[in-house]
């Protein structure tokens, strides 16, 4: 008895002394990071940081979580981000921080993947933040915008991205690791989230607008919000928004909301040339209709789900050339595609592979079901 | 001298007596000589009352009634005893005198002819009355008992909504009958035991026979020979002097103030022990899902109490738990919490000048020193201890920032759940504060490790030959229809088989079931 007493006793000693650098570090003594605004100054070469804390002093037991906005300046990010600390009583602490905004200077000059390198080496901050770049002159100005949900615009952001992507169809969310994955992955595109600065009534807001294109991971082109939908429908990433058009002859317009969309690509290569046959099936409802269009009438909504059809075909084609003749990459991610169908045939074809994609032909069939009229009998 | 031990095979067939009194001798036969002796034993105890008596048509004969004040019923001794003697006309001459006295003359139902001085105290003092007759060899006992008790009432401690509300009282005999009245077979054993050197407590020791194994019996009788204490004052005493695991936390002896509980727990082939002057009665051996039954389980829908077990199950976790987690989560694995809740419980934090860890202590220690003084306050300074415990502690310690709200919020849950297992308070009390320690230096590491010891030890617990945890080899629904949930009553076809050799309990519903059930 003795002896086991003495054992376990030493056990818990152990426990206690031997416990390695898993330090307690109270919730009182740490800074919660929420996100990060990365600058550069072209001319010294020097990043600069602005970083969003909780301000867990002032935000009281009634009132609003505030935030505070710490600068920093350092010859590299984790420089600049460890001179923050100079300013600071307690440490940083990233694990619930949830965006990172990049400056549109820094992905266009250096590309992003040493930014999401170094957040991958470190240890705290999640696999699951929101990667967005700025539109404005520098990701600061972002961060230092008013939120309409919270003081947090980090946390705004993220969860304006998140959202967006089900709703509007106007941006998509790339979290860190599908980040790295898209730079990495034999054949795919990274694209990133825009956001802007504009004016909301007196108060500046941050406003999703388009996502940014990139050649391999550096900054290459814009997409606007209204292209970013029939991008979404190429990649098959589709998960809810709106497509409103003109109705053929009459001069007056329709509102349809996507509440399920499928796309099935195919690629397929003959004789140095590339062929994209994408299959669209899109389930739709009705949400607005300005003209006297009677949609009870199972042959005026077969000519409706015709005209549908004929308007989402005819975009993503517009969107596609415009890929191969503006931007000349492969926007796409279609080489992802062709690796996974003929590894062998992708290592020959790689290193040319832009070129061959912008000599790419394109087909495209968009099935639209309109599922839901909206219509009241004996209304 | 007396010594209950293995080489003496004794199965219960002769009078047990496991106490060992200093022998007294026995009566002389001599009348005045036994007289002086025993005034000289009962010397300085003036509750003992000598009643002389001439008795016979000339009062020749020398009698005397020997009670004691308050223990035994005077009308009975008035009527039953006295009257008839003093009314004897004939003295019985013959060789076995004494028996004419108690077949004839005394009207008493329950005599006996006794010599042995020490069995004489024991049973005086337990309000039978003795008479020496001069010239008769043996004293005469009668049986006269007539003692202040209780009443029966619903027990305090384990109140239900609905089922029966008896409870036991402090006298065996009417603990004894509210069982028999239960259980009206000839297979209910009740076997009487004397321990205690000084209290010379009357033990019973009840089972039924075809149903409780016969080697878990003797493996009783074997430890309560072992006892040699001078008194048993509750089912306590016995309960740590014949228990397995004696340093464990954990119970391995079942209690209960209920009847029907003691009933139902003999059904499952389970033995109970009655002990004089308590209410509490044991029941062993003890299954580890006994901490999460009630007895309300099985008079209620077995929807609704498997939903109850399932409860008191996760309140032991959570009692257990909840502070070591907070601990872990707020101190070392701060990425474990969703954003919005880690703000808000770093608000609190930020204002507050103690580190969570010792936070937790103090606030646990407070709690126990409430619930401590809730048991020991007289009733009526209740209301202020509560008004104080409740509203100063957590309200002003709050606002004064000298405690973080979600602190408050943690002991209240930790409170609240260790109610759901009050037959395991013991053990939460350890856990929780062992927890705590571990996940103060090592975050969820610690707990594990915790966890995992604990898991060790319960697994590892014994009760008379039975693992209390690891008894399921196989799993199928009769082995689990009583654990975690509450099978309904038609499906209750096996008794727990580790219990019993007799394990079948609806014979005919188990027909033709032999595959389905086994």
């Amino acid at each position: 008895m003795m002896r086991r007493m003495i054992s376990f006793i030493s056990m818990i000693l152990c426990c206690i002394f031997l416990s390695g650098c898993w330090n307690y570090k109270g919730l009182d003594d740490i800074d919660i990071v929420t996100g990060l605004a990365i600058d550069k100054d072209q001319g010294s070469d020097i990043y600069q940081i602005t970083i969003e804390i909780v301000d867990t002093q002032t935000s009281g037991r009634e009132g609003e979580i505030s935030a505070k906005y710490i600068d920093a300046e350092g010859r590299t990010i984790f420089d600049a981000i460890r001179n923050s600390k100079k300013k600071l009583i307690n440490k940083l602490y990233g694990g619930n921080m949830q965006t990172l905004i990049i400056s549109k200077e820094i992905a266009e000059a250096e590309g992003v993947s040493i930014i999401i390198e170094e957040l991958l080496r470190d240890g705290e901050p999640r696999e699951t933040i929101s990667i967005v770049i700025s539109e404005e002159e520098t990701a600061k100005e972002i961060l230092l915008t008013d939120g309409i949900d919270s003081n947090i615009i980090s946390y705004e952001i993220h969860e304006m991205i998140t959202e967006d992507n089900k709703v509007t169809a106007s941006t998509v969310d790339m979290p860190l690791y599908q980040t790295y994955n898209s730079i990495k992955g034999n054949g795919k595109a990274l694209v990133l989230p825009v956001v802007r600065r504009i004016n909301n009534i007196n108060k500046n807001v941050v406003e999703g607008n388009g996502i940014a294109l990139f050649k391999d991971d550096y900054l290459h082109g814009f997409l606007s919000p209204r292209d970013t939908m029939y991008y979404l429908f190429i990649v098959d990433r589709v998960r809810g928004g709106v497509i409103s058009f003109p109705i053929g002859d009459l001069d007056e317009s329709i509102s349809m909301e996507i509440k399920d969309s499928k796309t099935d690509t195919k690629i397929s290569s003959n004789q140095n040339k590339i062929y994209v046959d994408i299959n669209v099936k899109v389930k739709l409802n009705i949400m607005e209709v300005k003209s006297q269009l009677n949609i009870s009438n199972v042959d005026e909504r077969d000519k409706l789900e015709t005209q549908t059809e004929e308007y989402i075909e005819k975009h993503i084609t517009e969107l596609f050339e415009k890929a191969q003749s503006e931007y000349e990459i492969d926007i796409f991610g279609s080489g992802n595609l062709l690796y996974k169908k003929d590894p062998d045939l992708w290592r020959k074809i790689e290193t040319h592979w832009d070129e061959l994609f912008q000599s790419a032909v394109i087909k495209v069939k968009v099935e639209a079901d309109i599922i839901s009229s909206g219509v009241l009998k004996n209304y | 001298m007396g010594r209950f031990n293995k080489s003496n095979k004794n199965n219960g067939q002769e009078n047990m007596d496991f106490s060992s009194p200093e022998n007294l001798g026995t009566l002389s036969g001599n009348y005045e000589e036994d007289i002086k002796w025993l005034k000289e034993i009962f010397k300085d105890d003036d509750s003992i009352v000598f009643r002389r008596l001439n008795i016979g048509v000339d009062g020749s004969i020398n009698a005397s009634l020997i009670f004691f004040d308050g223990l035994v019923d005077s009308a009975i001794i008035d009527n039953n005893i006295i009257k008839p003697l003093t009314e004897l006309e004939q003295i019985p001459k013959e060789k076995s005198a004494e028996d004419i006295f108690l077949s004839k003359v005394v009207q008493i139902d329950s005599v006996k002819k006794v010599k042995d001085l020490d069995e004489i105290i024991q049973e005086i003092t337990y309000g039978d009355t003795l008479l020496v007759i001069d010239g008769i060899g043996e004293g005469l006992l009668f049986s006269t008992k007539n003692f202040e008790s209780r009443s029966i009432s619903e027990p305090e401690g384990e109140k239900i909504l609905s089922g029966p509300r008896e409870g036991f009282t402090e006298v065996i005999i009417t603990n004894l009958s509210l069982v028999r009245r239960k259980l009206r077979t000839n297979k209910l054993k009740m076997k009487y035991f004397k321990l205690g050197k000084e209290t010379n407590t009357q033990i019973c020791v009840a089972y039924l026979d075809n149903i409780a194994a016969p080697k878990t019996l003797k493996e009783l009788y074997r430890r309560l020979g072992q006892i040699d204490i001078d008194g048993i004052l509750d089912a306590n005493y016995i309960n740590e002097l014949i228990r397995d695991n004696p340093w464990s936390p954990f119970r391995s002896i079942g209690y209960t103030e209920r009847p029907d509980v003691v009933s139902a727990k003999l059904l499952e082939g389970r033995i109970a022990i009655f002990v004089d002057g308590t209410p509490v009665v044991l029941t062993l051996p003890y299954l580890f899902i006994e901490n999460f039954q009630s007895n309300e389980d099985y008079y209620l829908s077995f929807y609704y109490t498997s939903f109850s077990r399932i409860l008191r199950i996760l309140g032991f976790f959570l009692t257990t738990l909840v502070p070591a987690i907070y601990i872990a989560v707020t101190a070392f694995h701060q990425e474990m919490l969703p954003a919005p809740l880690l703000i808000s419980v770093a608000i609190e934090r930020q204002k507050v000048p103690l580190p969570a860890a010792v936070e937790a202590f103090i606030m646990l220690i407070v709690f126990e020193i409430l619930k401590e003084t809730a048991l020991r306050m007289q009733t009526n300074v209740g209301q202020a201890l509560s008004i104080v415990g409740a509203l100063v502690l957590g309200q002003a310690a709050v606002e004064a920032n000298l405690v973080a709200a979600p602190m408050i919020i943690v002991i209240a849950i930790t409170g609240i759940t260790s109610i759901l297992v009050p037959r395991m308070n013991a053990p939460i009390f350890l856990i929780r504060f062992i927890m705590l320690i571990l996940a103060s230096f090592l975050g969820f590491f610690g707990v594990t490790i915790g966890f995992a010891l604990m898991l060790t030890h319960i697994l590892s617990l014994k009760s008379f030959g039975n693992w209390q945890l690891a008894s399921a080899s196989k799993l199928n629904y009769q082995t689990i229809k009583d654990t975690i949930i509450r099978g309904p009553w038609y499906r209750m076809i096996l008794r727990p088989r580790q219990l019993t050799g007799n394990a079948v309990r609806q014979k005919n519903t188990w027909r033709g079931h032999d595959e389905t059930y086994d």
